[in-house]
């Protein structure tokens, strides 16, 4: 699973907040099962597609708000409370009441996609809701993988005019998929 | 999009927003002084003020809704970070209230019933109860602007957190400028002044507090 593996979530984390990028992915990636786990266990009955919705929602939700948690603490109640408010509030917004317990993490099976759930989800429409220059960015390097740098030579801007764009793009679509279901 | 592609666009997103702890303490206070001075530097603080600090209750004037604000202002930090856990902030939002009324029934002791109304019902009523959310409610609009970048699972609660440590801020700008004594006026008057700019940003958080 990518380099970290060893290493706790708290010292990812850290590491991730000093601007490594390596661990940062390796923290999500090691999350995400779990966060999967919990929205199949929780909403299952609605479906592979939506659940992984709500797990994108939920990891968007880590994102924007991962300056919350304090590096004295340890990282799971922290990321434990994240995941209830937004799983729970993901599902509303989907016409689901679901309850999410602090034992349902213990208990998770940890999954992984089962089905290539690309293109057709909430992430892809709400790309289309960014605006062109945004879009770009995020789909660039989501989808295509490339780097901040080569990014910013395709499109002939600054490295750091990238990094913000990046950063609203991602930002405005945590917000517009809070909005989108309302 | 996938989610393994989502994870990608996020792990290249390395700009970091400074945490709500970073900015809300100096926040709250450069905005107490800005709003609270505008006012004062319009009305005056009160002529005789280094006379009147000798009071001891003068200076529980001043110095419990100060304590109010700082115990609100520890409370809203960790209500925004979830998982948490609480500091020792919470107790002053439990003994500024009993230190209030400890002074009102000291004041009130001994004294008729008429005497006690003649001291709550002053002239100094309407502009307690408006100058007080006056100057809270723009420190109060800036603390929940702040507060966005917090991550509180319970908005609203958050919210009338906001609203004490605002209004408790401004609050104490405002016992500057006031010669109503008598906690049996402070106590009573501040705390309505400061229970209407609560309720009103209970209201607001849980509108802007969403996540």
């Amino acid at each position: 699973m990518g380099p970290g593996n060893d290493r706790s979530l708290e010292e990812l984390l850290r590491a991730a907040n000093r601007g490594d990028q390596r661990a940062y992915a390796a923290f999500l990636h090691a999350i995400t099962p779990v966060l999967r786990g919990i929205a199949r266990a929780r909403g299952g009955g609605l479906g592979p597609e939506i659940c992984e919705d709500v797990v994108q929602e939920t990891l968007l939700a880590i994102h924007q708000k991962r300056q919350t948690w304090r590096e004295d603490l340890p990282v799971r109640p922290w990321l434990y409370a994240i995941v209830r408010y937004k799983v729970v509030d993901a599902f509303r917004a989907r016409g689901r009441v679901v309850h999410v317990q602090i034992d349902d993490f213990a208990e998770v099976i940890p999954a992984e996609p089962d089905v290539d759930l690309t293109v057709r989800g909430d992430a892809e429409r709400m790309i289309g809701r960014l605006d062109p220059r945004s879009a770009r960015i995020v789909r660039a390097i989501g989808l295509e993988g490339a780097s901040i740098a080569e990014t910013s030579a395709a499109l002939d801007m600054t490295e750091s005019a990238v990094r913000v764009a990046l950063h609203r793009g991602l930002k405005k679509l945590a917000g517009l998929r809070e909005s989108m279901v309302e | 999009m996938n989610t393994e592609q989502l994870i990608q666009a996020m792990a290249a997103d390395m700009q970091r927003t400074r945490p709500v702890e970073a900015v809300l303490p100096a926040a709250l206070v450069a905005t107490a002084l800005l709003f609270g001075g505008i006012f004062l530097m319009l009305m005056g603080v009160r002529p005789d003020l280094g006379a009147a600090l000798s009071h001891f209750v003068v200076v529980l004037k001043t110095l419990l809704p100060l304590a109010l604000a700082v115990g609100a202002l520890g409370t809203v930090l960790h209500l925004s970070r979830p998982g948490d856990r609480p500091g020792p902030w919470g107790y002053l939002l439990v003994l500024v209230p009993a230190a209030i009324l400890l002074a009102m029934l000291a004041a009130a002791a001994g004294l008729a019933p008429v005497a006690i109304g003649a001291e709550v019902f002053k002239a100094g009523i309407a502009s307690c109860v408006t100058v007080i959310p006056l100057i809270s409610l723009p420190v109060a609009a800036a603390s929940l602007w702040l507060l966005r970048r917090g991550a509180s699972i319970r908005p609203r609660l958050t919210g009338a957190m906001a609203g004490l440590m605002s209004a408790g801020a401004g609050a104490t700008m405002y016992s500057f400028y006031c010669t109503d004594d008598n906690p049996l006026f402070y106590g009573t008057w501040y705390t309505v002044a400061i229970l209407v700019v609560t309720l009103a940003c209970a209201h607001a958080g849980g509108r802007l507090l969403r996540w």
